[in-house]
């Protein structure tokens, strides 16, 4: 079916008034679900936004895209059935926040009511949940989530970090009361990890933010 | 004359497979004697790791004829302990030997001002410089981290007040904030550092105090 034909733009079910010359977000979408169609209507939404979509249908072959995309802004939609009795899309999601607590991902399920494992998704920190028959939500989930890891103090930390040369991430920083040396590397780390130092560290910077505003070193115009 | 007894952990992390502030310490401690020795009227005594114990500083200060001493530590600390060989004793802490502290205390050192500072000025002490939180250091701009913790020994020395020196430590660790805004994640350990830092005890306490020829 070709999106072009007037036709059939009604019956579409997402508003085609998307701005054809609006430039498309950087941030990469990483589907994972094992039998979504690569003419799913989702798939179709998401690249009017997103310059990269991809879809994987193994959990394995999506947990090394998030792996080796760390460094870049990136948003998961995860199918709660992946089709393995033995991992499913809470295993997939406890495999993502081994790596990074800053990477939203959104949980979307054809059995929505059926989910049992609703406070643990919580406490790993599901960025949303749609039922998979609603295209349109998942979008707006996927904006919503795009928003917030463009105004997070955690991603701007992430992005800065991610600039220098790898040999600088690996240089000692930092170190702390107790003498622990920190590289940027291991700070990242720790801030992907959301650990106590990554927190203490977040806590600061903003306490710094704060601190520059009220002795009017910076504005926010 | 006044008589600096001038504490530093320079061995901090030997043997420690994290690392320590030993580097950090030492550096301090000679940009204080650098600050002092530019001053004629101070005669410094030192005691570094190898010698550093509790023992070996309360009979330091007893060779003394008086007990009033400006006291300079740099080394790591708990709220009521200064602390060395790896953080595993202590060589000043409760309960503190009486009336032997009777001058100015100056340190850089973890939470110290929380306790051991108002601890000291009830026994006697004068006026208490410290931090009564975590300190960092950083491994870049190491200068500017030395500079911050030895700030204020120019304005004791220069014969500040306690309150006027406290200023001026303040005011020097803006500088840097504002300085590096190009490592916000630096300026952000100074800023963390400023708000720590506190004075405890008479705040208009000058060194002419403890000065012997005065």
């Amino acid at each position: 079916m070709s999106l072009n034909r007037p036709e059939l733009r009604s019956k579409l079910p997402y508003p085609m008034q998307t701005n054809p010359k609006a430039k498309l977000s950087d941030v990469q979408i990483v589907i994972i679900d094992d039998n979504l169609p690569v003419n799913d209507p989702i798939l179709a939404l998401l690249k009017r936004h997103y310059k990269d979509v991809e879809l994987k249908s193994s959990h394995e072959d999506g947990l090394k895209l998030i792996e080796a995309s760390l460094a870049k802004k990136q948003i998961v939609v995860l199918d709660y059935d992946l089709g393995d009795p033995h991992f499913n899309g809470h295993d997939m999601l406890i495999a993502i926040r081994k790596h990074s607590y800053l990477i939203p991902v959104i949980l979307f399920t054809a059995h929505i009511d059926k989910l049992g494992d609703v406070p643990d998704f919580i406490n790993n920190k599901t960025f949303g949940l749609a039922a998979k028959s609603d295209s349109n939500a998942v979008v707006e989930l996927v904006k919503k989530a795009e928003i917030a890891i463009n105004t997070s103090i955690q991603g701007a930390i992430e992005e800065f970090i991610s600039l220098h040369d790898s040999r600088k991430l690996n240089e000692p920083y930092m170190i702390t009361a107790n003498g622990t040396t920190y590289t940027l590397q291991q700070i990242l780390e720790e801030i992907r990890l959301q650990t106590t130092f990554g927190k203490e560290f977040e806590k600061d910077l903003l306490a710094l933010t704060i601190d520059l505003l009220l002795r009017n070193k910076v504005s926010l115009k | 004359m006044i008589d600096v007894i001038l504490i530093y952990d320079g061995a901090d992390g030997e043997g420690s497979e994290e690392g320590g502030l030993g580097y950090f310490f030492t550096k301090c401690a000679e940009a204080a004697k650098n600050i002092l020795t530019g001053f004629d009227n101070y005669s410094i005594r030192e005691l570094d790791s190898t010698g550093l114990s509790e023992a070996a500083l309360i009979e330091l200060i007893e060779s003394y004829e008086h007990t009033d001493h400006l006291i300079i530590a740099f080394s790591h600390g708990s709220a009521n302990e200064l602390l060395h060989d790896n953080q595993t004793k202590c060589y000043i802490g409760s309960p503190l030997k009486k009336n032997i502290y009777n001058g100015l205390f100056y340190t850089w050192s973890c939470w110290a001002a929380e306790e051991l500072g108002p601890a000291l000025i009830t026994n006697s002490c004068k006026a208490f410089i410290g931090y009564n939180k975590l300190v960092m250091a950083g491994t870049l701009h190491t200068d500017k981290f030395v500079s911050g913790a030895t700030h204020g020994i120019w304005g004791i020395a220069e014969g500040k007040t306690i309150q006027e020196t406290f200023q001026a430590m303040y005011d020097n660790y803006n500088v840097f904030i504002d300085e590096l805004t190009n490592d916000y994640f630096v300026a952000s350990l100074f800023r963390k550092n400023r708000d720590a830092l506190l004075p405890i005890g008479d705040l208009n306490a000058t060194s002419a105090l403890i000065d012997k020829t005065a």
